[in-house]
C-alpha cells in the first residue's frame, strides 16, 4: 500500500512537465558543486544562461510545432539566413540597425510561413518539407556569401543586444528578451483559446476539424511562430558572434528538438511544455558545461547529446509502460 | 493518350530515368566533355556511396519508417575499418568489423523502435548523434589513416572484367534488392507493413520482425558504403558521412518511394542517386558554383514529392475503375499524412500490376 502510494505520488510528480528535469538539474548541480568549485558560481551560471537564451527561443518554437503535430528541421538554417540578412543590410547597404533587425526577423517569419504553406497546401509531410527547406535555405546562404563569413556590421548597440556586452550582474539583453517571450508564450498557452485549438490539432486533426478548428491555419501558425523565433534567435546570434559564417547555427535544430523532447514534448503531437523546453535547453547547456569542467575533450559533446536524447526517450517510454501496466492487468 | 501516359507513369523508375536522360543530354550539349567515358565512369563511381545507402533507405521507407542515422553509421563503419588497419589487422577482419558495426547500429535502432515502440524518427536522430560522436571521439584519439592493405584499396579502385568494382557491387546490389523487393515474400511483407501495419499483422505478418530486418539492412548497407568510401579516400575524417542521410532520402523519394510507406522502387532510387551525382558534377562542369547543389537538392526533394502526389492522383483517375474514383480522400480530407494513408489503401490494382 505504502509502496503503491509512494509510486503513484512519484508518478504524479514526474508526470508534471519539467519536474524530472528540474530534479536532474538539482542533482547534477549538487554533484558538480562537489567536483568542481567553479560550477556553482554566478560567473559560470551567468555564462550558461547567456548560452541557453538563444537555444530556449528555438526550443520554444520547436515545442509549438511539435504540439501541433509537426516538426521543424529548418530552424538552424532560418536563424543563419536571418542573421545573414542583418549583416548584409548593415555592412553593405548601411541600413540602420533597427530596420535591419526587423528585416532579419521578418525573413525568419516569412520562411516559417512558407514552410507552413507548403505543408498544408501541397500536403507534403512536415519533416520532408522542413528538411528540404533546411538544405535549400542553407544553400542560398552559401551561394549568396560564397562561403565567406560576413563581417564589419557590428557596433556597440548590436553587441549589447546580442549579449556580447554584459549588463550589471553579468546579465545580458537576450536573457531578458527570451524571458519576456517565454512569459508571453506561457500566458498564451495557459489562457488563450488558440492553445487548446493547437493541442487539439496535434492530438487528432480530424476531430479538431470536425470540432470547428481551422487546422490549416493552426498548422501554418505553428511554423510561422517557429520561423519568427528562429529569426529572432538568428539576429541576436549575429550580434553575439560579430560575424555570420554560412554554417552558423548548423545542427542547432537537433539541439532544439532534444530540448523540446527532454521538456516533455511528444513527437506524436498534442503534448509539450514551453517551460519544459526552456529547462530542457538549460539542461543541454549544463551538460556541455559539465563536459567542459570535467576536462573531457569537446569531441565527446555530440556523443553525449545523442546518448542523452536516447536515455530520455527510453526512460519516458519505460515510465509510460510502467504506469500503463497495472491498469491493463 | 491520358491512359497511356498513366500506364507509363506506373512503370517503376520511368519518370526518374527520363529526368536523368534529359539532364545528361543537357549537360552534354553544354559541355561535350561531360559525356566522355572517363567523366561518366567517375560520376558513376562517385554516386555509388549514396546509391548503396539509398537502396537500404528505400526498404526502410517502404516499410513506413525512416532512418536518419545512415550517414553517421556510414562514417562510423568506415572509421572502425580504418581503425582496425591502424592496429595492423588484415583486410578481412577489418572489413568485417566495419560491416558488423553497421549491422549492430541497425539492430539497436530496430530493437529500440520495435521493442520499446519508440518513434523511428527520434531514435535514429539520436543514434545519428551517437554514431557521429563515436567517430569524432575515435578520430580525436587516433588519426584514421595508414596501414590499409592492397586488397582493401582494390575495393574502391580495382576492376572485374573491365568494370570498376564499386560499380559492379552497386549494380549487383540494385539487381538483387530490386528482386527481393518485388519477387520475394519478404519484399511483399515490407510493402504490406508499410501500407498498413495493422492489416499486415491481421494477415499473419510479424510486422515487428519485418521492421527490425529493414533497419538491420539499412545499417549494413550504410556500412558497405562506409567501408567502400574509406577505401576510396584512404583516410576517414571525423565528419565523414554527415548529410548523406539527406541525399539518400532524396534519392529514394526522387526514385518513386513513398514516404508514407507501402511503395518503394530500388531501381528508381539507384537512378536518382545517379541523377544527383550527375547534377552535382554537372554544376561544376558547366561552370555553375557547386554551392548551388544544396539549393538544387532541396528544391528537387520538394518537387519530387509534389510530382508523385500529382502522378498518383493522375494514375488513379485514369486507370482505376470509376467505382473507386473519389471514394478515398474525397469524403475526408484530414491532416497532411492522412491522404497518403487513404491513397495507399485503394491502389491495389497498381500493386498487382507491378508484380
Amino acid at each position: 500500500m505504502i509502496r503503491n502510494s509512494l509510486l503513484s505520488s512519484a508518478r504524479t510528480l514526474f508526470s508534471r512537465p519539467g519536474a524530472g528535469i528540474a530534479l536532474f538539474l538539482i542533482v547534477v548541480s549538487l554533484v558538480m558543486s562537489m567536483v568542481s568549485p567553479v560550477f556553482l558560481t554566478w560567473m559560470n551560471w551567468s555564462n550558461m544562461l547567456n548560452q541557453a537564451s538563444l537555444l530556449i527561443l528555438l526550443a520554444m518554437g520547436m515545442t509549438i510545432v511539435l504540439i501541433g503535430g509537426g516538426i521543424d528541421l529548418s530552424v538552424g538554417a532560418i536563424a543563419a539566413l536571418s542573421g545573414g540578412v542583418v549583416a548584409f543590410l548593415i555592412a553593405t547597404l548601411g541600413t540602420p540597425l533597427w530596420l535591419a533587425l526587423i528585416a532579419g526577423i521578418l525573413v525568419g517569419l516569412a520562411l516559417g510561413l512558407l514552410n507552413g504553406v507548403i505543408i498544408t497546401v501541397m500536403q507534403i509531410p512536415d519533416f520532408v518539407t522542413t528538411l528540404a527547406m533546411m538544405a535549400l535555405i542553407r544553400g542560398v546562404l552559401f551561394v549568396w556569401t560564397q562561403g565567406v563569413p560576413m563581417i564589419n556590421y557590428s557596433d556597440k548597440t548590436y553587441m549589447l543586444l546580442g549579449g556580447l556586452t554584459r549588463l550589471p550582474l553579468r546579465l545580458t539583453v537576450p536573457e531578458f528578451i527570451t524571458a519576456a517571450i517565454l512569459c508571453i508564450g506561457l500566458l498564451i498557452m495557459t489562457y488563450a483559446r488558440v492553445a487548446s485549438h493547437l493541442k487539439a490539432t496535434g492530438e487528432n486533426p480530424d476531430v479538431a476539424r470536425l470540432s470547428g478548428v481551422n487546422v490549416a491555419a493552426i498548422k501554418i501558425g505553428t511554423y510561422a511562430v517557429s520561423g519568427l523565433l528562429a529569426g529572432i534567435a538568428g539576429v541576436l546570434m549575429a550580434g553575439k558572434l560579430g560575424t555570420v559564417q554560412p554554417n552558423m547555427a548548423s545542427g542547432v535544430e537537433v539541439q532544439a528538438l532534444a530540448a523540446a523532447i527532454i521538456g516533455g514534448a511528444a513527437l506524436t503531437g498534442g503534448r509539450g511544455s514551453l517551460l519544459g523546453a526552456a529547462l530542457g535547453a538549460i539542461t543541454l547547456v549544463v551538460i556541455q558545461n559539465v563536459i567542459n569542467l570535467l576536462g573531457v575533450p569537446p569531441v565527446f559533446e555530440t556523443f553525449v547529446i545523442g546518448m542523452v536524447i536516447l536515455v530520455v526517450i527510453i526512460l519516458e517510454r519505460l515510465s509510460a509502460m510502467a504506469s500503463a501496466g497495472p491498469r491493463l492487468a | 493518350m491520358r491512359q497511356n501516359l498513366a500506364r507509363l507513369l506506373q512503370i517503376e523508375g520511368v519518370s526518374i530515368s527520363l529526368a536523368l536522360i534529359v539532364v545528361v543530354a543537357l549537360l552534354g550539349l553544354l559541355n561535350p566533355a561531360f559525356l566522355s567515358a572517363d567523366n561518366l565512369s567517375a560520376i558513376i563511381v562517385q554516386s555509388m556511396f549514396i546509391l548503396i545507402i539509398a537502396v537500404g533507405m528505400t526498404f526502410v521507407l517502404t516499410a513506413g519508417a525512416i532512418d536518419l542515422s545512415v550517414g553517421s553509421v556510414l562514417g562510423l563503419s568506415g572509421g572502425v575499418t580504418m581503425l582496425c588497419f591502424t592496429f595492423g589487422l588484415g583486410t578481412l577482419p577489418a572489413v568485417l568489423a566495419g560491416l558488423a558495426v553497421g549491422a549492430l547500429c541497425g539492430l539497436i535502432n530496430g530493437l529500440l523502435i520495435t521493442v520499446l515502440r519508440l518513434s523511428d524518427f527520434i531514435v535514429t536522430l539520436a543514434t545519428m548523434g551517437v554514431a557521429a560522436g563515436l567517430l569524432q571521439i575515435m578520430a580525436f584519439y587516433r588519426p584514421l589513416r595508414g596501414g590499409e592493405t592492397e586488397a582493401f584499396t582494390w575495393l574502391a579502385y580495382g576492376s572485374v572484367l573491365g568494370l570498376s568494382f564499386p560499380i559492379l557491387l552497386g549494380l549487383v546490389m540494385v539487381v538483387v534488392m530490386a528482386l527481393v523487393m518485388h519477387r520475394t515474400v519478404f519484399g511483399r511483407q515490407v510493402r504490406a507493413v508499410g501500407m498498413s501495419r495493422e492489416a499486415a499483422t491481421f494477415a499473419g505478418i510479424d510486422a515487428d520482425r519485418v521492421r527490425l530486418a529493414v533497419f538491420v539492412m539499412s545499417g549494413l548497407f550504410a556500412a558497405v558504403a562506409g567501408v567502400l568510401l574509406a577505401s576510396r579516400l584512404a583516410s576517414v575524417q571525423p565528419a565523414l558521412g554527415r548529410g548523406y542521410e539527406l541525399q539518400a532520402i532524396a534519392a529514394a523519394v526522387l526514385g518513386g518511394t513513398s514516404l508514407a510507406g507501402g511503395r518503394g522502387s530500388v531501381v528508381g532510387a539507384a537512378v536518382a542517386a545517379l541523377l544527383l551525382a550527375a547534377i552535382s558534377a554537372g554544376l561544376q562542369i558547366v561552370g555553375v558554383d557547386p554551392t548551388w547543389y544544396q539549393v538544387v537538392l532541396g528544391i528537387s526533394i520538394l518537387l519530387a514529392v509534389a510530382f508523385h502526389k500529382w502522378s498518383d492522383r493522375f494514375v488513379d483517375r485514369n486507370i482505376l475503375q470509376p467505382k473507386l474514383e473519389g471514394s478515398p480522400g474525397g469524403t475526408s480530407q484530414p491532416g497532411p499524412s492522412q491522404p497518403d494513408a487513404a491513397a495507399s489503401i485503394t491502389p491495389t490494382p497498381r500493386l498487382l500490376s507491378t508484380e
